[in-house]
């Protein structure tokens, strides 16, 4: 990349050379994971994921260029917008591997994947019990949260060291949208 | 040169700056801090003074003393008709649905008399500086939405002066703390309850960011209801049943003195002269409390909303720090204790502690601070920002709590045949009804006809380090450029601005300041280069027209260069600097479009070989 002012070459967000500011790169171009220098990968420390942003934060936010032109306080405000929401979604493990999977952030508010027969048929039978006043409900309910956890994390760990098989994950991240709404009708008092 | 930090408060204002690596309130030539957030109005609708010699003018006849007008900022009179009912101010609404003051032959509106405000203490800055400073950061209430900041950035280039940024009040109380210095990971809740306004914020502290987890309040109260509540106690003791304006201003200062002696003595006298009659009244603190308990019981549920956004409970708070003079009625401390469980800090002047951090914030935005490079401020969109839908429901754009500056966007369609614009309503708030919510601006796209559901206009919201939006919207199915058509509600427009800097009484040209303007050439002379340049080297990237419109300004910035006229240097440079950028875009995107272009070849050649 060559910086738009100096025409020095540059790497980073800010041109070594005359110390202006890059714009970002094209939304296409890269991910979150390298917009914020991380490996693509679903095992990362929510900590270091913070390291990344702030780093970057630091040298991209508007605060930074309040005596910039007009066309570097746009590019500082594009930088730190789009770390920001790299950060939101690469700090939790269910969007960080819904992005894997799919390159989106969130599941569409309609639609989506399907969650299986099997699966819709045993969320039902929970709501009626948990309406009937079946107090066990809300145990199961996180019984059956935590173990579509594990397989989750399961698959991430092995698409990390493979860097395949994610084909589950949107079906798996959506009945955790259900299982939601289901401990939410189990214990309501805790909402 | 320094950067100033300015409190605007709704009873007092202040300003202050950091000298020898501390910060500093600026005092007056009587050595006071505090500057009345009041301003005198004469019957004949001329300004007469500001400050102390307005507010003890104010039983007087002849004219009008303001007080309390930014909690009128950026409303419509609507908004305020309860408040203007208990100030007894004659409301009018102008044109734009912006609440103005009817005084004598013309009327006045709440950004004019905040602009006297800050013109006197930039004034006051520049004396004690010996320099005009360069430019202000200016603090606002966290929950101040789109409208009511969009006012007070108006009303400072009113006033003349630059913004560097708005600071959120309790973000500033934070910093003055120096909170940033405690562990990483520490959680600090800012109670800040002024005259007219209460914000709660809760920030984490790590690594040197300062990070808003959430904020919550009510811009619509404040120690100013104490005064509301004593006074009309006062009121109907006295038997005053229809208090006039006068009578009731004279109640309401008097009860505010009474709030003050309130704060160390167990009770007071309030002496005092209403509608003729010498009125005399013991009061106690627990009558007192009594009075205000239901005022202050109005907080808790902004401090519980706060603490849920930030997904924390109370015992999760690491520190708690008061701000706003109205933290020092002995009930209010006793209730934020309470609530949190531990004593809230109060080691710093409550009244001062905002404009002590402004004055950090503005040091931090020279860019070669005294205190700290590695420090930053990363704040919220204090309140939901959205658009109407079809039967009035909103829909939301940015979620309250993002952390700012945010973008985002989303797409719509229409639901008519052959439509040839749709009408794009954003508001702001929480409700869902938009109609429900504040209105910010009305939006008309121009588009070609076509089939219900195949247009597909994407609507971008743009949310700056001040918390201020920036709506675009673009139909892009058709490729064909579409046209926005944006009317403010609120804010002005820059020639409105610039005829109220002419209206104004004392703008009398200040001495030229060499080095100011030296800067200023500097900077118009680079623009011109670096314009010229690239309409020689990049020609092809202009649109039709765009290209005579640039030389023609770029001709009368040159102009002006020649010329001691700094302001209309910084202003011409500005907006050809704002003229050209999409034409820089562009260029900045074709830079990238060859960069990745050849990165693309030289992989081709490897291939090859």
């Amino acid at each position: 990349m060559i910086c738009w002012n100096c025409r020095e070459p540059v790497g980073g967000a800010v041109c070594p050379g005359c110390g202006k500011l890059q714009p970002p790169p094209p939304l296409k171009e890269s991910d979150f994971f390298s917009l914020l220098g991380l490996p693509r990968k679903w095992d990362v420390d929510v900590r270091a994921v913070d390291k990344a942003w702030r780093k970057l934060t630091r040298q991209t936010h508007p605060d930074r260029f309040t005596r910039a032109r007009a066309v570097e306080k746009r590019m500082a405000q594009q930088w730190t917008a789009r770390a920001m929401d790299a950060r939101a979604v690469l700090r939790e493990p269910s969007r960080r591997a819904l992005y894997l999977a799919t390159g989106q952030t969130d599941l569409p508010e309609q639609g989506g994947p399907e969650v299986g027969d099997d699966f819709l048929e045993c969320m039902f039978e929970l709501q009626m019990a948990a309406r009937m006043g079946d107090d066990s409900v809300a145990a199961q309910v996180e019984a059956l949260d935590a173990a579509n956890l594990e397989q989750i994390a399961t698959i991430m760990r092995r698409y990390d060291d493979s860097g395949e098989g994610l084909e589950q994950i949107p079906a798996l991240i959506a009945r955790q949208r259900y299982l939601r709404t289901a401990r939410k009708l189990a214990s309501p008092a805790s909402e | 040169m320094a950067n100033i930090g300015i409190d605007l408060g709704t009873t007092h204002s202040l300003v202050a700056v950091v000298l020898g690596g501390k910060p500093r309130v600026l005092l007056d030539d009587d050595e006071r801090a505090l500057l009345p957030s009041a301003v005198r109005v004469g019957d004949d609708g001329v300004p007469k003074s500001v400050g102390y010699p307005a507010i003890a003018a104010a039983g007087e006849a002849g004219g009008t003393t303001f007080t309390s007008f930014k909690r009128f900022m950026g409303r419509g009179a609507s908004d305020v008709a309860e408040e203007a009912a208990l100030y007894r101010y004659d409301l009018v609404d102008d044109d734009d649905g912006m609440v103005r003051f009817r005084v004598g032959p013309r009327t006045i509106n709440p950004l004019e008399l905040s602009s006297f405000v800050l013109r006197l203490l930039h004034a006051r800055a520049e004396e004690c500086l010996f320099a005009r400073p360069a430019g202000a950061v200016i603090t606002v209430p966290a929950y101040f939405d789109d409208a009511q900041r969009q006012a007070t950035r108006d009303a400072a280039r009113v006033a003349g002066i630059e913004v560097l940024r708005l600071l959120n009040e309790p973000t500033a109380a934070a910093l003055a703390y120096g909170l940033n210095t405690a562990q990483d990971g520490q959680r600090v809740a800012v109670y800040d309850l002024g005259g007219g306004t209460f914000d709660i914020s809760i920030l984490e502290l790590s690594d040197g960011f300062f990070q808003v987890l959430s904020t919550a309040g009510d811009t619509q109260l404040g120690g100013d209801d104490f005064d509301q509540a004593l006074a009309a106690l006062l009121l109907q003791q006295a038997g005053v049943t229809d208090a006039d304006g006068p009578t009731f201003r004279a109640a309401v200062m008097a009860a505010e003195r009474a709030k003050r002696a309130l704060t160390d003595a167990e009770s007071t006298l309030i002496e005092v002269e209403l509608a003729g009659q010498a009125v005399e009244a013991g009061i106690d603190r627990s009558t007192f409390e009594q009075l205000i308990k239901p005022i202050v019981e109005r907080t808790r549920a902004a401090c519980l909303q706060a603490l849920s956004d930030a997904e924390l409970t109370a015992a999760d708070v690491d520190e708690v720090v008061l701000v706003g003079g109205s933290t020092r009625v002995p009930l209010v401390r006793h209730f934020v204790g309470e609530l949190f469980g531990r004593t809230p800090h109060c080691d710093l002047d409550p009244d001062k502690v905002v404009a002590l951090g402004a004055a950090i914030q503005a040091d931090l935005l020279t860019g070669h601070s005294e205190l700290s490079d590695d420090l930053l401020l990363v704040d919220v969109v204090p309140l939901s920002l959205g658009v109407e839908m079809m039967g009035g429901t909103t829909e939301r754009i940015i979620p309250r709590t993002s952390s700012i500056p945010a973008t985002a966007s989303q797409t719509f369609t229409t639901h008519v045949d052959d439509q040839t614009h749709v009408e794009l309503h954003v508001v702001q708030g929480e409700r869902e009804m938009a109609r429900h919510n504040r209105s910010l601006a009305r939006f008309k796209l121009g588009i070609p006809p076509m089939p219900a559901g195949m247009p597909r206009v994407k609507v971008e919201f743009d949310v700056d380090a001040d918390g201020i939006l920036t709506v675009s919207a673009v139909e892009e199915h058709t490729g064909a450029t579409a046209t926005v058509d944006v009317r403010p509600t609120y804010g002005l427009s820059d020639d409105e601005v610039e005829q109220m800097l002419d209206d104004a009484i004392d703008n009398a040209e200040e001495d030229i300041d060499e080095r100011l303007l030296i800067d200023a050439r500097v900077e118009g002379e680079q623009i011109l280069h670096s314009l010229r340049k690239a309409l020689t080297v990049d020609a092809d990237l202009l649109d039709s027209g765009e290209g005579d419109a640039f030389v023609a300004l770029a001709d009368d910035l040159e102009a002006a260069l020649g010329g001691t006229d700094r302001r209309r240097i910084q202003s011409l440079g500005e907006k050809l600097d704002q003229l050209t950028a999409p034409f820089a875009q562009r260029r900045i995107e074709r830079d990238l479009a060859r960069a990745i272009h050849g990165r693309m070849a030289d992989n081709v050649a490897e291939v090859l070989q």
